[in-house]
């Protein structure tokens, strides 16, 4: 039985894509993604812990907002692995398009529930800070309405690779999908500078100047990073127990045929 | 000294954490799940080869 389920050998692999089908290989993942994963998995549980508990307990009350501004400890992080998270599914959904590398197929497939999930503890976390700060659970503002728009990016993207009988047809669908909804990123990281509105402004910056002292922004960054790590660490589970799961059924299939 | 009576906070406070929590470990278990069954299944497809 080969060995390499998903990416078979009859798969035109080009010059250009020739390094990718290398080690883009899902037998290879499967072999580097188990030594790795019970590490990942301690230290996104250490990070994340360490970060949620600092934030909670011990990070100081904000002058203006007092100690709702805790829950920016779990809503940031929260919204920057959502719109990581879609980068990803778009980088992953246009590999698979150029390429039509299998791997990359299901990455989009295991990236799209997760990101999900993080998208809907952004608005949830989000509606719940908006509430004793703005007085409303919700209001149609530009990055609120953008990263709902996320959400349901998500949810079609879910939803489309399932929707045919014929996978590759789902996968292919999918990607589209993936990438022309890659256009609200940028929307949501600068809505809040093209238009007016009730969200705040950008706190951190790269570039420096940003307007957060450090006894907030270190429990933030560490939680921040507990939040990649989590979801590196669940996709890259999830995408190793899919390749175990295609791998088990063809194991299946070829001995049911030899009956 | 915060513009607020912090007090009243709390139940958001709480629920955002609590949904936050909850989502993590909910995932993280639904995860772990599916990865050991997957490589237990794998084993007993790979033995009965």
């Amino acid at each position: 039985m080969n060995e390499n389920v998903l990416a078979p050998s009859a798969l035109p692999a080009g010059r250009t894509g020739s390094w990718l089908h290398k080690y883009a290989n899902p037998g290879r993942f499967l072999r580097l993604a188990q030594p790795v994963l019970p590490w990942l998995a301690a230290f996104s549980i250490l990070l994340t812990v360490t970060g949620i508990v600092w934030g909670y307990y011990f990070a100081p009350a904000d002058w203006e907002q007092g100690d709702a501004a805790r829950i920016m400890y779990v809503h940031v992080p929260a919204a920057w692995v959502a719109m990581a998270g879609y980068a990803a599914l778009a980088v992953a959904s246009f590999f698979s398009i150029i390429w039509r590398h299998p791997l990359a197929d299901l990455a989009a497939e295991e990236i799209g529930p997760v990101g999900a999930g993080f998208t809907f503890v952004c608005l949830v976390s989000g509606a719940l800070w908006g509430k004793p700060m703005w007085g409303a659970y919700w209001v149609w503002d530009a990055r609120l309405t953008s990263v709902l728009v996320l959400f349901f990016l998500y949810l079609g993207h879910i939803a489309l690779i399932r929707a045919f009988d014929n996978p590759q047809h789902g996968h292919r669908a999918a990607a589209i999908l993936a990438l022309v909804g890659a256009v609200n990123l940028p929307i949501i990281v600068f809505s809040v500078q093209w238009w007016n509105t009730l969200h705040q402004g950008n706190t951190i910056s790269i570039s420096g100047g940003s307007k957060i002292y450090v006894t907030m922004l270190y429990p933030l960054l560490i939680a921040s990073l507990g939040f990649y790590l989590t979801f590196i660490t669940l996709v890259i589970a999830r995408m190793s127990a899919a390749i175990m799961e295609r791998k088990t059924r063809n194991l299946l299939l070829a001995a049911a045929d030899r009956l | 000294m915060s513009l607020f009576n912090t007090s009243q906070f709390e139940p958001f406070i709480n629920g955002s954490y609590g949904i936050s929590v909850i989502f993590l470990l909910g995932i993280s278990i639904l995860t772990f799940t599916r990865y050991r069954r997957a490589i237990a299944r794998l084993r007993v497809a790979e033995t009965s080869k």
